[in-house]
């Protein structure tokens, strides 16, 4: 469908050089090019280059109307050579295309600072600059073209040969001459008012806004100097000359309208190449090495080391790795969110001045939408699954708990009542004085409940454990179980870490006669259990290790096991509650600043 | 004997406290909890305490950090504490810093005889007292070359009993062989098992416990 497009208008543009070149071929004497080879070379090829930029434009950026802008510029330098006797070699439409070049004479200069002006985004934002584009067309368009065909019957002022003036209202050569003047003169304030304008937008403009279209801006200054000395030079002759009557300021003219096409591909090279470095960046993505890697490449693209990117997750800002981020407004620092569709795909945190125009703002996103995507999706990602990790973990020290109560209650509740009991009886029989054979059983009996009570309690949850950690645990089943422990570090761990670890060396010693070595190193438990029996009932016992982020190895060894458990002291999750530096969507400031 | 008790269960600590009482010690002060008991201990100065194992706030081993905090302020208070656990973790935590005037049995052994006020009696005397369960426990624990095994029967009976805390004099009593034969068996032990047989009687109880613990 573009590629269709494309050869429709380059097409179309082949015709008006076509028509051009036959009319100017018609009558060389009248026309700017046809003056020398070299001028309607440099001419044509001036055409081309801007309808080549502005049709590769329109294809590289299909929502952006800037394209058809260097088009029209292309077209308007083809339509000045129209208003001269050669039009009527057109045939047919000799007479339409006679009115439209007297029309559009002197349409060039206020269409190429129309490019300036819309670089790059197509779009003229600034009020000021709305107005000055519609005054130029007036003055141009309408004072310099319009206003003279409407006095000026070509053929009754001699020109026998000239096509029919379709815009002709009434011959009156005094108003065309008369009103020439003044207009010239507006032009010529136009001009002047244009170039302040952009002067100012300069000096005024952001070092990023700079980067992306300080070039344009200068090449459009140069061109409107040239425009105004050609005006100056008109002003005493009464008419607007061409490469003939102004040979410096044409030729600059024309130099600037070519300057200013390879400034606009230059930036769409530019910009073609951070989106294959993002391209690379995504493809690059799934190694671990890669994370972050748009705030590298943006922080170089912007010149800004200081550039932080933040992305949404869950209602807060977070970095690729999901370190919260600051994008409150400090001193020092601006921030600007970056938009697609509506959707808030970024915030950057930056210096200020960094961005002046959400143009500027916007060339980020197209050039960076992709590698911005990804690393939030990334975020959003690695978001769910610390909160799913944390959940299971959650759900593990629940379970945890529960038993701890559960251990707590019977001996609290059931053991203490049998104590009770059992000094009951025994005060019964302090009292009485005497020895009853059947009081000795029953407390016999209950002496056996508590001590089922005790075994039943520790089965639950060892006190031990919680009082004196794995290692303490560890050698008090070595007292009633065949547990050899060879080592095993004294330090304190978190309570799910020790529980973990415990809960292995005891379903191992249940199995068979066990040996147990651990270490710490630092960072993780390591526990290694040699336990000789065909198997050990580890199922619960994996998923709580899955849910610690930790490793569980069965080795099997002859009739014996090897089994090794790794479990990571860093808690497998962020923590979810919000750090000082977080803040909620709501509360960021808008735009850029 | 004065004495104070500390148990966060009514029942039992009445109990206790009549059990006490009929045995004729005189309890001047009950407490739920740690800090009232140590208020008690401050201001009526007992001769010992008994304190039970699990107190608030976390209901696991309150009795043993009470007892340090006791020992540290009033070396001369003897103190038993009752526990739930055959644990000899927590019975050695509780002596390893001065073994002298201090008890852990457990809980429902105030059933049989009359151990709560013999035990009692001993911490009140500057002896050791180590539940039976535990030594036991600890004798039969396996391992690899064990030197227990070394022993002859009657030497492990002895064993046992220094393990408890026992003196000479009350093993003899116990096993109705003399005081001599007694100190005998136990330098035969010592040699046996490589310790420093010059540990005087009190100081002798941690370094069994702890040969059996570790070996």
């Amino acid at each position: 469908m573009q590629v269709t497009w494309s050869v429709v208008v380059l097409a179309l543009e082949a015709s008006i050089v076509w028509l051009t070149m036959r009319v100017v071929a018609a009558s060389p004497g009248f026309s700017d090019m046809g003056e020398s080879i070299l001028s309607e070379v440099a001419l044509l090829c001036t055409v081309a280059l801007l309808a080549c930029v502005g049709i590769v434009h329109r294809l590289a950026r299909a929502t952006n109307r800037f394209g058809w802008l260097l088009i029209l510029v292309a077209s308007f330098l083809l339509t000045t050579e129209w208003d001269i006797p050669g039009a009527a070699a057109a045939g047919a439409p000799s007479a339409a295309v006679f009115s439209i070049g007297l029309l559009f004479t002197i349409a060039v200069p206020v269409a190429a600072t129309w490019v300036v002006l819309a670089f790059p985004s197509g779009r003229v934002d600034g009020l000021v600059e709305r107005y000055l584009l519609i005054a130029g067309a007036l003055v141009f368009v309408g004072a310099l073209g319009l206003v003279p065909a409407l006095f000026s019957d070509h053929q009754a002022q001699g020109c026998s040969d000239c096509p029919t003036n379709l815009l002709l209202a009434r011959d009156d050569p005094d108003v065309a001459a008369t009103w020439s003047r003044p207009a010239m003169t507006a032009a010529l304030a136009w001009a002047a008012i244009t170039m302040l304008v952009l002067l100012v937008g300069l000096a005024r403009m952001s070092p990023a806004s700079r980067r992306a279209r300080g070039a344009v801006w200068m090449i459009g200054l140069v061109y409107l100097v040239a425009v105004s000395a050609q005006l100056v030079l008109s002003l005493d002759r009464g008419f607007v000359g061409g490469s003939m009557t102004d040979q410096g300021p044409w030729w600059v003219q024309l130099a600037g309208l070519a300057a200013l096409a390879l400034a606009v591909a230059f930036s769409l090279l530019r910009a073609r190449a951070m989106r294959r470095s993002v391209t690379g960046l995504v493809v690059d993505l799934h190694r671990e090495a890669a994370a972050g890697g748009m705030r590298e490449a943006l922080a170089e693209w912007l010149h800004d080391p200081s550039l932080q990117v933040a992305y949404p997750v869950d209602g807060t800002y977070r970095d690729v790795d999901l370190a919260s981020v600051d994008v409150t407004h400090r001193p020092g620092r601006a921030t600007s969110r970056l938009i697609e569709d509506g959707q808030e795909i970024a915030v950057l945190v930056h210096r200020l001045g960094l961005f002046d125009s959400p143009d500027a703002v916007r060339e980020v996103v197209r050039a960076a939408r992709l590698g911005l995507e990804n690393e939030r999706l990334r975020a959003e990602g690695l978001a769910q699954l610390r909160a799913l990790a944390d959940s299971r973990v959650r759900i593990i020290e629940a379970g945890d708990r529960e038993r701890r109560r559960l251990e707590r209650d019977l001996h609290d509740g059931a053991q203490q009542r049998l104590v009770g009991l059992l000094l009951g009886l025994r005060l019964l029989r302090t009292t009485t004085g005497e020895d009853h054979a059947e009081v000795d059983d029953a407390g016999a009996e209950i002496q056996a409940a508590v001590e089922d009570l005790r075994e039943l309690a520790n089965g639950l949850h060892p006190v031990v454990l919680l009082t004196e950690g794995f290692a303490g645990a560890c050698a008090a089943l070595s007292e009633t179980m065949d547990v050899r422990v060879i080592d095993a570090p004294e330090r304190r761990f978190p309570a799910v870490v020790e529980t973990t670890a415990y809960l292995l060396v005891a379903k191992a010693a249940a199995a068979g006669p066990t040996t147990v070595y651990a270490v710490y190193d630092g960072d993780a438990l390591r526990v290694r259990v040699d336990v000789a029996a065909a198997g050990v009932g580890l199922a619960g016992l994996q998923d709580r290790v899955n849910a610690l982020g930790g490793r569980l190895e069965v080795l099997p060894d002859d009739n014996r096991l090897r089994i090794e458990l790794e479990l990571p002291l860093a808690a497998p999750a962020v923590s979810r509650e919000s750090s000082p530096g977080t803040v909620h969507r709501g509360d960021l400031g808008t735009g850029s600043d | 004997m004065r004495a104070v008790v500390a148990d966060d269960t009514l029942l039992t600590r009445e109990g206790v406290v009549a059990l006490l009482t009929s045995g004729g010690v005189d309890v001047v002060g009950q407490a739920g909890d740690a800090t009232t008991l140590m208020n008690h201990v401050r201001v009526y100065r007992p001769d010992v305490c008994v304190v039970d194992i699990r107190m608030p706030p976390t209901h696991t081993d309150e009795g043993i950090v009470a007892a340090a905090a006791i020992r540290s302020e009033f070396p001369d208070i003897g103190v038993l504490v009752l526990s739930h656990y055959i644990e000899s973790a927590y019975a050695l935590r509780l002596i390893q810093d001065q073994p002298e005037g201090i008890g852990y049995i457990l809980k429902e052994r105030i059933f049989s005889g009359d151990v709560l006020i013999d035990s009692l009696r001993r911490v009140a005397e500057a002896e050791t007292v180590v539940d039976p369960t535990i030594v036991a426990r600890l004798l039969r624990k396996r391992r690899t070359d064990d030197p227990i095994k070394a022993l002859s029967e009657r030497e492990r009976e002895v064993l046992a009993l220094v393990a408890e805390g026992l003196t000479n004099q009350g093993i003899s009593r116990r096993l109705f062989i003399t005081d001599r034969t007694v100190e005998a068996h136990v330098r035969q032990i010592f040699t046996k098992l490589g310790l420093d047989e010059s540990s005087e009687s009190n100081r002798r109880v941690l370094a069994v416990l702890t040969f059996l613990r570790s070996a």
